[in-house]
């Protein structure tokens, strides 16, 4: 049964699908001779992905090390413990590492302090703002929430309003940490580094994708599978899911018009979502081959931790939901997503910012990661920074190795690994040289060679063009969304041919 | 109405202020002018006095568990693995804070589809949700009477004929296809489980004449309210039968059906969750093992204090003697009972009720030990509903000044008394927290410092504007003397019943189930029976 009603949808909540009746995969046929570009004269898609872990480059009191900042510039850049893991996957040739990174900072905390475009106020949790969206903080005033707002669209979101339209999905967000793992708070915009415009022209929050289960099963959706009889069962279960929704859609409709305002727009919400899922289900899935394959079914999710919040809780689960599996399935996931062309912009947010996680079965040391970023030493840390790495590499290298054309996904792609802090002067207590807490000397992984970005070596930022956002705008730019990020518009130096 | 009053300015001073004095003047209740208005009426027959706006609530995550437990006997808790993070603030089920996003949609799906899948393939539980024996696989009238029975469990009120009829249509439509009645139930179930009026619970109600925004709940909606509120989960069939009958509607028989839900486990489930989210320990940073020992602890307290002795709640935080086994009782330094799990006196250990157990001692710790402006913070914040503003915004807390170079905790901790800007809100929480630092994170007595064996812990603190202390029991104390803890109570599970903050128009409800602590019986179960008895609690004020 196709579903009968196709009304219009009354806000603009499909975002990349609307008209999009198709969504296939870059077969070979579908190349010109030469096998660089689509034989109907369109170019081949290009992909954007921002990966984030919730970890800085230095512990308190510490000085900068090269666990992550390599010691030379260049191709064959030096690789401490931190980066070790691009070796080991062999891909440093495809990473690039910009270095002397920084988020300006208000100077002092007074109102007539001005807080510098793409700034961060003096309090150094407000510097999400800036990191996600490009714009500066807003400003940090006593007794308010002190929830860290997001002002402007994220980069993924960017890119995913100005190309979504062309795949199933206008972008994939994905989180790998599962929980907050700390009660009694609220997450403060802790989670989540996807931000768009609704259509109300607000600011919202994308909630990300949690279970990898869940990602799996939305993501493979439209393959039908060759075997005939499972390709009947899955085209049945499909129409089962539409019948049902075409009830629970009109049902809703009708409960809307029941409730007061407020509840109204709450329900509405509820209601525009559950209309997307039945737009999605209408989507044609991709052409199954070539290096487009269903992943075989994931399984349950691991369990979930409980709450963790100090050493003596390493050795059990607290903290802790096996995101090493989760990271791990949810990178295969995107890998397959940009193969298929399923999307082209996606989040991948690894840890949050300040992360409770419990990093003890990842690093071997006992610690919530943002404790260790106070609290632990750089060796410790430096451990982490690889795992988050280890990850980041382990996706390039699958892109790397999936053909397209005559070269490989990855070629198409712009991926960034973007981290919370850095490591330097403390503008919070304006005394402490090396603190956890400084936008100062961060750095960013940059991976792919889409249009043309350089890959496999190690830049330091020059001074005027040296905001995360800079790095942003050039990845942008290599996948061909010529946008401000925020209010950062320059490009940064050398990382983008011409 | 003496309490009345000294309640009264405490708690609208919690909510109006938020701020930290120097002098720390607020703790003691010795504001009170005298001139405040009498606190919500005696039967509350004028209504909607009491009764500040309330919104759409999603199910929890683990209501939602619970909710397919108890309509499906489906007791897999799938939900709290699939859909997005409740956050405890402390509760879980505040509404505003509540988004539809596309991943709760797709788990509301997915959970609804495996739901109704397993359904299918357990004949036994099939059977009893179904109620009826198909004759083929088009029977309808076996279908129509599934639906009727089985969506008034799912969106907790009677279906319409034509409600019905749609759902009857759905089902045979996938009978017929797959020759099999329970494919037809199985769509059923999978529409019902993600229906508006399952995952949220909805209430509309009839306006009250002469009241702007005022609406009466229906009686179903009552119904509801009351099986969250008690239960966490939806309305039993006897519970809905009583609402189908209209006999929910005064406040005697809401108490009378309050009395009957309050002997279910289901709300010693509940009650026992309240006070693990209000005071914080309801996860644990500890072994699977410690945990479950600290969480029987602290679950039989509540259990003997509220539901076997039925006795006055604030014993919850005076009792002498606690339920533990011989290795929780090496980890306290108390005499062993056995090696199962026993009453053991508390003696003159200095310890005394819930706030000398482990639970609750391991909450708002600091990284590598205890915090004592953490617990401090917590226990004015949670216990006393007195609002600590955040540090100002050239503090980082992550990293506290180091001017003061000391081995000491509390020589350490002297900074904040020094620096003119801390010292108004360090005042109102480091003094508590010291009180208690004789209590490790995991609940253990020391007398000195981990780290540092020459820094030895006085265990010395103050209530600042109240009393100075030493341990848990006289804290608590404190707490229970000036009525700071009853006053907050009952804040908290009016939040908790609501899915929202404290609002000023909530006052005299909340200062009325104050009173029922402090001047009637004292029972935690009176106080939700006060609740649930009262004209608001059947009214709704739109936002």
């Amino acid at each position: 049964m196709v579903s009968s009603k196709f009304r219009l949808p009354r806000r603009t909540f499909l975002r990349g699908l609307g008209g999009a009746a198709l969504a296939l995969p870059t077969l070979e046929i579908m190349l010109n001779d030469s096998g660089e570009a689509l034989a109907s004269g369109g170019s081949m898609p290009l992909r954007y992905l921002v990966c984030f872990g919730g970890f800085s480059l230095v512990t308190d009191g510490s000085a900068l090390t090269n666990d992550y900042i390599p010691m030379t510039t260049g191709p064959d850049y030096s690789l401490g413990t931190g980066l070790a893991p691009l070796a080991t996957r062999g891909v440093q040739d495809r990473v690039t590492v910009v270095s002397g990174l920084s988020i300006p900072s208000q100077l002092a905390q007074d109102e007539n302090e001005p807080i510098p475009p793409a700034g961060r106020t003096v309090h150094f949790h407000a510097h999400i703002n800036p990191v996600v969206s490009g714009m500066r903080s807003v400003p940090w005033l006593a007794n308010d929430t002190h929830i860290p707002t997001v002002t402007g669209r994220s980069s993924d979101q960017i890119v995913g309003d100005a190309v979504g339209h062309e795949t199933s999905f206008a972008s994939l967000v994905y989180r790998a940490q599962a929980l907050l793992y700390n009660t009694g708070t609220y997450p403060m915009n802790r989670d989540t580094i996807s931000y768009r415009r609704n259509d109300r022209g607000e600011i919202e929050r994308v909630v990300p994708v949690v279970s990898p289960r869940q990602a799996y099963d939305s993501l493979f959706l439209g393959f039908v599978p060759d075997d005939p009889a499972e390709a009947a069962a899955k085209e049945l279960e499909l129409d089962k899911r539409r019948s049902v929704l075409d009830l629970v859609d009109r049902r809703m409709g009708g409960l809307v018009d029941r409730l007061g305002t407020a509840d109204r727009t709450r329900l509405e919400q509820h209601y525009d979502e559950i209309r997307a899922l039945e737009m999605r289900l209408e989507l044609d899935g991709p052409k199954v081959g070539g290096e487009c394959q269903q992943l075989p079914d994931p399984g349950n999710d691991p369990p979930l931790g409980g709450e963790f919040s100090g050493e003596d809780a390493y050795d059990v689960n607290a903290g802790y939901s096996d995101e090493d599996s989760r990271l791990r399935l949810m990178c295969d996931l995107m890998h397959i997503a940009f193969t298929c062309d399923l999307t082209r912009a996606g989040s991948l947010m690894f840890t949050m910012f300040q992360s409770f996680m419990n990093v003890n079965p990842i690093t071997g040391h006992p610690y919530g990661l943002h404790d260790m970023s106070h609290n632990g030493e750089i060796p410790e840390l430096a451990d982490a920074m690889a795992w988050h790495v280890e990850h980041f590499a382990y996706l390039v290298g699958r892109l790397a190795d999936t053909p397209e054309g005559t070269g490989s996904v990855l070629d198409s792609c712009a991926m960034l690994l973007m981290n919370e802090a850095g490591g330097g002067f403390s503008y919070e207590n304006g005394v402490t040289q090396w603190s956890a807490h400084s936008t100062d000397n961060m750095a960013m992984l940059v991976a792919g060679g889409a249009g043309g970005l350089l890959q496999g070596e190690h830049i330091v930022a020059p001074s005027g063009a040296n905001h995360p956002g800079n790095v942003v705008v050039s990845a942008m730019r290599a996948v061909g969304v010529d946008e401000d990020f925020g209010e950062v518009s320059g490009v940064m130096p050398g990382l983008l041919d011409g | 109405m003496r309490f009345s009053l000294v309640l009264g300015s405490l708690a609208v001073a919690a909510i109006a202020l938020g701020g930290c004095r120097d002098n720390g003047s607020s703790g003691g209740g010795t504001e009170t002018d005298g001139n405040e208005t009498e606190s919500g009426g005696e039967t509350g027959e004028e209504s909607s006095d009491a009764l500040g706006p309330v919104g759409l609530r999603r199910l929890t995550r683990y209501e939602y568990d619970n909710t397919l437990r108890d309509i499906l006997g489906d007791s897999s808790r799938p939900g709290s693995q699939v859909l997005p993070e409740d956050p405890f603030t402390p509760f879980d089920n505040e509404y505003g804070g509540q988004e539809a996003s596309q991943p709760l949609i797709e788990g509301l799906e997915s959970l609804a589809r495996d739901a109704a899948q397993d359904l299918r393939d357990d004949p036994a539980r099939r059977d009893e949700v179904v109620g009826c024996t198909p004759v083929g696989p088009s029977d309808d009238e076996c279908m129509g009477q599934f639906v009727a029975r089985f969506g008034r469990r799912a969106l907790r009120r009677s279906l319409s004929a034509t409600e019905v009829d749609d759902y009857v249509a759905l089902g045979l439509a996938y009978a017929d296809r797959e020759s099999d009645f329970y494919a037809g139930m199985e769509v059923i179930v999978r529409a019902l489980l993600q229906d508006g009026e399952m995952v949220y619970r909805v209430e509309t109600g009839t306006p009250v004449d002469g009241e702007p925004g005022v609406f009466a709940l229906g009686d179903f909606e009552i119904a509801s309210r009351l099986s969250y509120l008690l239960w966490a989960s939806a309305p039993s069939d006897a519970l809905l039968d009583a609402a189908e009958a209209g006999e929910l509607r005064t406040p005697e028989q809401r108490q009378a059906m309050a009395r009957t839900m309050l002997e279910d486990p289901r709300a010693r489930a509940q009650v026992d969750r309240f006070h693990a989210m209000w005071l914080g320990y309801v996860q644990l940073p500890h072994s699977a093992e410690l945990t479950n020992a600290l969480r029987t602890e602290t679950s039989a307290l509540v259990e003997q204090v509220i539901f076997e002795d039925a006795s006055a709640w604030i014993d919850l935080f005076t009792a002498t003697e606690t339920f533990i086994d011989a290795t929780l009782a090496e980890h306290y330094g108390l005499p062993a009972g056995g090696s199962e799990a026993s009453w053991v006196p508390y003696g003159d250990s200095g310890r005394r009720g819930i706030l000398s157990h482990g639970s609750f001692l391991s909450v708002a710790a600091g990284p590598g030990d205890t915090s004592p402006t953490r617990r401090g913070k917590w226990i004015r914040e949670q216990l006393m509903c007195q609002p600590i503003p955040p540090p100002p915004p050239d503090v980082d807390a992550d990293n506290p000044p180091t001017e003061i170079e000391a081995d000491c905790k509390a020589d350490q901790y002297l900074i904040h008394a020094e620096v003119g800007a801390c010292r108004g809100c360090h005042a109102q929480m480091d003094p508590i927290g010291f009180g208690l630092e004789q209590y490790d994170r995991e609940g253990r007595f020391r007398t000195t410092e981990p780290d540092s064996p020459q820094c030895s812990i006085s265990g010395d603190g103050e209530l600042v504007g109240v009393a100075p202390f030493n341990g848990p029991a006289e804290l608590s104390g404190l707490l229970v003397d000036n009525s700071l803890i009853q006053s907050c109570v009952a804040q908290q599970l009016y939040r908790f019943a609501l899915g929202r903050e404290v609002e000023f128009d909530d006052m005299p409800l909340v200062l009325e189930m104050a009173d029922e602590l402090t001047e009637g019986d004292g029972r935690f179960d009176t106080l939700l029976a006060t609740l649930v008895a009262h004209p608001a609690f059947a009214l709704r004020r739109e936002e």
